[in-house]
């Protein structure tokens, strides 16, 4: 924690001009300051990645997956263009090992995969929180590899509008307008977008190009009465995605992803803050061609309490309550379950002059499998003002979802995977516009469940074991920012003895942007190595280099040109053995934004 | 297999270590300042031969305290107002010699509560407070609150486990200064 005091005015009596306006007193204040930190995980202690408004504009990407390919530790697996099946390995870990939330409430489905990443429209968020390793103690399941946390978007004062429009490649077409009005103590907003591609056939060697359709809504309110902050939020995007079925049969579903949620925060007193969050989110997916259909609705309430202990502490104390329903049909297996997933949790954290301790645990109770508690203690040191270290050690888990407890190869008698986690980091600050960052990191996960031929159920069997080594570098320089990350991490399934499939073992991001106050360009770089298809072959898919560029113009004070080009080098790689990426393509975007002030934010 | 791994984190943080030039540890205590601005005894006419060699180094408005005992014990020939303003400006320099003093006293201490850091709580408080002959801190009062409290509280509670500045002393007046203090609290982005 940074703290810093700059300045102490004594006005006596005797000097005239004694100011005790609200103007900024620069020179004749004390100021302390201290790093504002990120909702998600103190950075001082674990290894955060931040992706601003801002960077997410500069960038156009088409949805969220294209905004986290280009760090170092973010894996993207993806079964063809926009709108397919989409999985994130965090650190080598599983695509089910990653917890996303929106506005605080988990998305993923209560049935087989991961967060539907593919459905996430970029213009629809504010802010994303990732933190690399295991989170489980205040987040719960699937916080193995780490937690995603993706803010919808907020406003300030003022009544302000945009809109946009975006074409190019593939027959790519998307519309986006909003509003957002506020004062001081109400705020309000909405944006709504609709995103149709033409796309291209998802499988090589077919000719049916496999689209994807998508309208996305995001509308907030939020009031401060008596005390208490009062925050309603919505998320949707639904739509239609065509893809090749096993049988390399054109066919679609329909999706739903949405997220709604009330939060209210209030203090009873100085020293403490109390947060309770009810919210449902609802993850479907309903194929057109067959009965097929996977159904999750998952209704929380999260009450978290912190309490500052004397000058240096903190503690948080929380109460998570979860009801999930799936309901789901598939490959003529059928399940119709309910999951009670109830946890308490606590945390506390000492920050001192030169230490800092964190401790913290949650005790799980799930009607699926009874109870499991984790853990995690962390130490940070500050060796100097410019330079800190720390050290992480924390367990997670993942408990069973319905399909792998009634659907092919269905066992309810499964236990959770669990992880254990061992971290170091180093911080080292160069300058006020440089900065490296290094991790170290070993990730034991075990108890993983896959299906048994011998059984023919899914059994707790495999363990995987993934060290591994991370760099960033970034620094500001001549009006170009810089970022550069490189991890090597060695995935690799024990029992198996081969290493995890869609994982490579290195990888590396090269992100230039040069900023002017009228324009800005930049190129994000992605290499990553050799990797293995999967479990059930020897096919490697080769490494790849692929570059993408982006620029942007300030027409006038309130219009934006900007261009994309993705895949410059026409790279023809391969994520997914038999699937199609996408190839050089351009995207052409406008955008107003405006104020009723008659001055652009 | 792990051992390449750590072998490399190893080596990542030893050069890391080595790259990292500052080394200053931070200060716990109140150092003894070295005073590079003089004593200056506002009702007191000192003979200027007499001052001992740390007064003759410059003070904050740039001249030695010889000059500025030259400036104060000037002839009698300004005009009253004149002889008002310089007043005015050898308090305020003495003010100002307060404020260096104190900054690098007391910056140390101050604490942004965790509460407040991890809500996302920013502000401005006005403490009130008055420095005895001795370099006490009494009175120590909020004069104006910020929007949260914990800040209010945590700016007071600061400066009572201050308590005392003795190298204070020798720069507030007998009957003791009266000040108020703003603090501001606020948070930054990290690089």
């Amino acid at each position: 924690m940074r703290i810093h005091a700059i300045f102490v005015l004594f006005l006596g009596a005797l000097v005239p001009h004694l100011a005790l306006a609200d103007t900024p007193e620069s020179e004749e204040e004390i100021v302390v300051t201290a790093t504002r930190t990120a909702r998600i995980a103190d950075e001082t202690m674990a290894s955060v990645i931040v992706i601003t408004r801002e960077q997410i504009e500069l960038s156009q990407a088409i949805d969220v997956a294209e905004l986290l390919k280009f760090h170092a530790g973010l894996d993207i697996g993806r079964n063809g263009g926009a709108g397919q099946a989409t999985s994130i390995f965090i650190r080598g870990t599983e695509s089910n090992h990653a917890l996303v939330m929106v506005d605080g409430v988990k998305i993923n489905p209560g049935t087989i995969g991961g967060a539907a990443l593919q459905n996430i429209d970029p213009d629809m968020i504010e802010r994303i929180e990732i933190v690399k390793g295991p989170r489980s103690s205040l987040y719960g399941s699937e916080a193995i590899g780490g937690v995603i946390q993706i803010f919808t978007r907020k406003t300030m004062v003022g009544t302000r509008f945009n809109a946009f429009a975006t074409t190019g490649s593939y027959r790519t077409s998307k519309v986006s307008a909003g509003v957002s009005t506020g004062s001081d103590t109400w705020k309000t907003g909405l944006q709504l977008s609709g995103f149709v591609t033409e796309g291209f056939p998802a499988l090589e060697g077919q000719t049916e190009n496999s689209g994807n359709r998508n309208m996305s809504l995001n509308a907030f309110l939020t009031t401060r009465i008596g005390g208490v902050d009062t925050e309603l939020r919505t998320w949707l995007s639904q739509g239609n995605t065509e893809y090749y079925d096993f049988f390399a049969t054109p066919v679609d579903q329909d999706f739903l992803n949405d997220t709604t949620s009330l939060t209210l925060k209030g203090s009873l007193n100085d020293r403490t803050a109390s947060t309770l969050r009810i919210g449902q989110a609802r993850d479907f997916i309903d194929q057109n061609q067959s009965v097929d259909f996977a159904h999750t609705r998952r209704l929380t309430a999260d009450w978290q309490n912190d309490i500052q202990s004397g000058n240096n502490g903190l503690l948080t104390a929380g109460l998570y309550l979860s009801k999930e329903f799936t309901n789901a049909e598939s490959f003529g297996t059928s399940f119709n379950e309910e999951v009670d997933d109830n946890a308490v949790y606590a945390q506390y954290q000492l920050d001192r002059d030169r230490q800092q301790y964190l401790i913290g645990g949650r005790y799980t109770q799930n009607s699926a499998f009874g109870g499991h508690p984790t853990g995690n203690f962390s130490y940070g040191y500050r060796l100097s003002k410019k330079m800190r270290v720390f050290a992480a050690l924390g367990s997670a888990f993942r408990a069973p979802d319905s399909t792998d407890r009634f659907g092919f190869g269905g066992n309810p008698a499964l236990e959770p995977e669990t992880s254990q986690n061992l971290e170091f980091g180093t911080h080292y600050r160069i300058s006020g516009k440089s900065s490296v960052k290094a991790a170290a990191f070993y990730n034991r996960i075990d108890n993983l469940i896959v299906y048994d031929t011998g059984t023919s159920l899914n059994q707790n069997i495999d363990l995987a074991v993934i060290p591994g080594v991370e760099v960033e570098y970034n620094r500001t320089y001549r009006q170009i920012d810089y970022l550069v990350s490189g991890i090597l991490q060695d995935p690799i399934n024990v029992t198996t003895g081969k290493q995890l499939a869609r994982r490579a073992k290195q990888s590396l991001t090269l992100s230039a942007t040069y900023k002017r106050p009228a324009y800005q360009f930049g190129f994000d770089l992605l290499a990553t190595g050799d990797r293995p298809d999967s479990d059930f072959s020897s096919i490697v898919n080769p490494a790849y280099v692929l570059i993408n560029a982006h620029a942007s113009y300030q027409l006038t004070r309130r219009w934006v040109l900007q261009g994309r080009l993705e895949n410059l080098l026409d790279t023809d790689y391969v994520l997914a053995n038999g699937y199609n990426t996408p190839g050089r393509s351009i995207y052409i975007q406008l955008r107003y934004e405006g104020s009723n002030k008659g001055r652009s934010t | 297999m792990i051992r390449p791994f750590l072998l490399i984190a190893i080596v990542v943080h030893a050069v890391a270590l080595a790259w990292s030039a500052d080394y200053s540890i931070p200060k716990f205590v109140i150092p003894a300042p070295e005073l590079s601005i003089a004593l200056v005894e506002s009702s007191a006419m000192l003979p200027t031969a007499k001052l001992p060699a740390r007064a003759r180094a410059r003070s904050i408005t740039g001249n030695t305290v010889q000059q500025e005992d030259e400036i104060r014990n000037r002839p009698q020939k300004l005009v009253p107002q004149l002889e008002r303003q310089l007043s005015v400006a050898n308090r305020q320099s003495e003010v100002s010699h307060l404020k260096t003093l104190l900054r690098s006293a007391i910056q140390e201490y101050f604490v942004y509560p965790p509460i407040a850091r991890k809500n996302g709580w920013q502000g401005r408080v006005y403490v009130g407070l008055t420095i005895s002959r001795i370099g006490e801190f009494r009175d120590i009062h909020l004069v104006k609150r910020s929007p949260y409290s914990i800040l209010d509280t945590s700016a007071v509670a600061t400066l009572k486990r201050i308590g005392t500045v003795p190298a204070m002393q020798a720069l507030v007046p007998n009957q003791g200064q009266d000040l108020v203090v703003p603090i501001s609290y606020r948070l930054t982005e990290e690089i």
